[in-house]
C-alpha cells in the first residue's frame, strides 16, 4: 500500500516525542515528530551515544530544510547512514511509504549517493517548496548515475510521487485533439523524452505545474517555470504549449505592422 | 486561466496574435513575458521581457508594445536619473541620453536595471 492512512498519520508532530519516549526513534515515529528540545531529550534517553543520537537526528535536520538550501549537497556531505532507508523515510516520506522496489533501489546503491537523489527527489515531489526550486533540485539530481540507474529509480518511486514527477512519456490528458496538432505535440514529447535528463526530468515537472497550481496568481507564476525551463529547447516548448487547434491555422509570422 | 495560458496567454487574443511564432521558438521565456504584457497590459511583464530579451533583440521586442506599456516600462525619468546618479549630476545623463536618442529603450533598461535588487540585473546592465 503506497497511500498511508495509520494512526501514526495522525499523530500530532509536537507530541510525537511521547510515542517515541516507550518504543523508541522507530522511523515511523521520526518522521512524522518535529525536531525540538523534547524529542532530543527522548532521543538521548534511548541512544547509547552521541553517536547514535546524531545519526537519529540528523535526517530530521535534513527534513526541515527548504530543497533551494541544496538539500542534495547537505546529505551528500554527511557520514553514510548506517540504515539508509530509514534515512529517506525520516528526511522525506512524509507523503507515502516507502515501496519495496525503492528499498531495494536505495540499499543496492552507495549510501550517501543514494540517500542525495531519493531524498532530493521525493522531496522535490512532495511539492511542499517552491516550483522553481523543485526544478532546480531535479535537475541536478541525475548527476552522476547513468540514464539506466534513473530510470531504474525512477519506476520504483511511489505512483503519487511517478505522477507528481510526471516520469512516464504517456501523452498527457490535455493533448490536444487535431490530428496535425497531435503528431506535432507527440514529436515534441518524445524530443524532450530525448533529452538528458538533468534537463526533461525539470521540464516534464515544470509543464505540469500551472495545472497543479489552484490560484489565478499562482498559477501565473508557475506558466513562467516551463518557460524558463525549457528556453534552450524553444522548439519543444512552443510545439507543447503552443495555440490550441482551433486558432493555429491564424498565427502570423510576421513582425509588427 | 487554464494551465496553458498561463505558459504562453492569450493566443487568440487579437493584441498577442500580432507575436510572431518563432518568437516562443527562439526565447520560450520571453515570448511568455510579451504575450503576458500584451494581453493584460502588464509593464512589469514588458519590463521583464525586455530585460530577457538578447541585446539584439531587445528593440524588436519592444516594437511589439504599444506606447503606454513603453512609457510604462521607462517610468518616471527624471526619478531614474536622480536615482543612478551622483548628487547633482542628474542633468549632465539627462543631457548624455538625449545626445544618445531618446527613443532608444537600451539606455533606460540599463539605467532601471543598475538600480535593480536583482544582482544578475545589475551584472546585465
Amino acid at each position: 500500500m503506497e497511500e498511508k492512512c495509520t494512526w501514526h498519520d495522525e499523530l500530532d508532530m509536537l507530541d510525537a516525542s511521547l510515542a517515541v519516549r516507550s518504543p523508541g526513534p522507530d522511523p515511523i515515529f521520526l518522521e512524522h515528530a518535529r525536531l525540538n528540545a523534547d524529542m532530543i531529550a527522548t532521543v538521548r534517553r534511548h541512544a547509547p551515544n552521541e553517536e547514535t543520537l546524531r545519526r537519529t537526528l540528523l535526517p530530521m535536520t535534513v527534513r526541515d530544510l527548504p530543497i533551494v538550501a541544496d538539500v542534495s549537497a547537505v546529505v551528500a556531505s554527511l557520514p553514510a547512514p548506517p540504515d539508509p532507508v530509514a534515512f529517506v523515510q525520516i528526511a522525506c516520506a512524509q507523503q507515502w511509504e516507502i515501496p519495496p522496489a525503492l528499498r531495494d533501489w536505495i540499499v543496492t546503491h552507495l549510501a550517501p549517493h543514494a540517500c542525495r537523489t531519493v531524498v532530493t527527489i521525493l522531496r522535490a515531489a512532495e511539492q511542499s517548496d517552491a516550483i522553481a526550486a523543485r526544478c532546480a533540485a531535479i535537475a541536478r539530481a541525475p548527476a552522476g548515475w547513468s540514464t539506466e540507474e534513473i530510470n531504474a529509480l525512477l519506476a520504483a518511486l511511489p505512483k503519487n510521487a511517478r505522477a507528481v514527477l510526471r516520469s512516464n512519456t504517456n501523452m498527457p490528458a490535455n493533448a490536444p485533439t487535431h490530428p496535425d496538432r497531435q503528431d506535432a505535440f507527440r514529436q515534441a514529447l518524445n524530443a524532450l523524452a530525448a533529452l538528458p535528463l538533468a534537463a526533461a526530468l525539470p521540464a516534464r515537472h515544470a509543464l505540469d505545474a500551472p495545472a497543479q497550481t489552484a490560484w489565478r496568481s499562482g498559477r501565473r507564476h508557475a506558466g513562467e517555470i516551463p518557460a524558463t525551463v525549457l528556453r534552450s529547447h524553444g522548439r519543444i516548448f512552443a510545439d507543447i504549449v503552443g495555440a490550441p487547434d482551433d486558432v493555429r491555422t491564424v498565427r502570423r509570422s510576421a513582425g509588427p505592422g | 486561466m487554464s494551465a496553458q495560458f498561463a505558459v504562453l496567454p492569450g493566443r487568440d487574443d487579437p493584441h498577442v496574435g500580432s507575436i510572431p511564432d518563432d518568437l516562443a521558438v527562439a526565447d520560450p521565456l520571453v515570448a511568455h513575458y510579451l504575450s503576458h504584457a500584451l494581453h493584460a497590459n502588464d509593464s512589469i511583464a514588458a519590463y521583464n521581457a525586455l530585460t530577457e530579451a538578447s541585446l539584439e533583440e531587445t528593440r524588436r521586442i519592444r516594437q511589439f508594445l504599444p506606447n503606454t506599456l513603453r512609457q510604462s516600462v521607462r517610468g518616471d525619468c527624471d526619478a531614474l536619473l536622480t536615482d543612478v546618479t551622483a548628487p547633482g549630476r542628474a542633468d549632465d545623463l539627462a543631457q548624455a541620453l538625449r545626445d544618445w536618442g531618446t527613443d532608444d529603450p537600451l539606455p533606460w533598461l540599463a539605467l532601471r536595471l543598475l538600480i535593480d535588487d536583482n544582482p544578475d540585473g545589475t551584472a546585465r546592465a
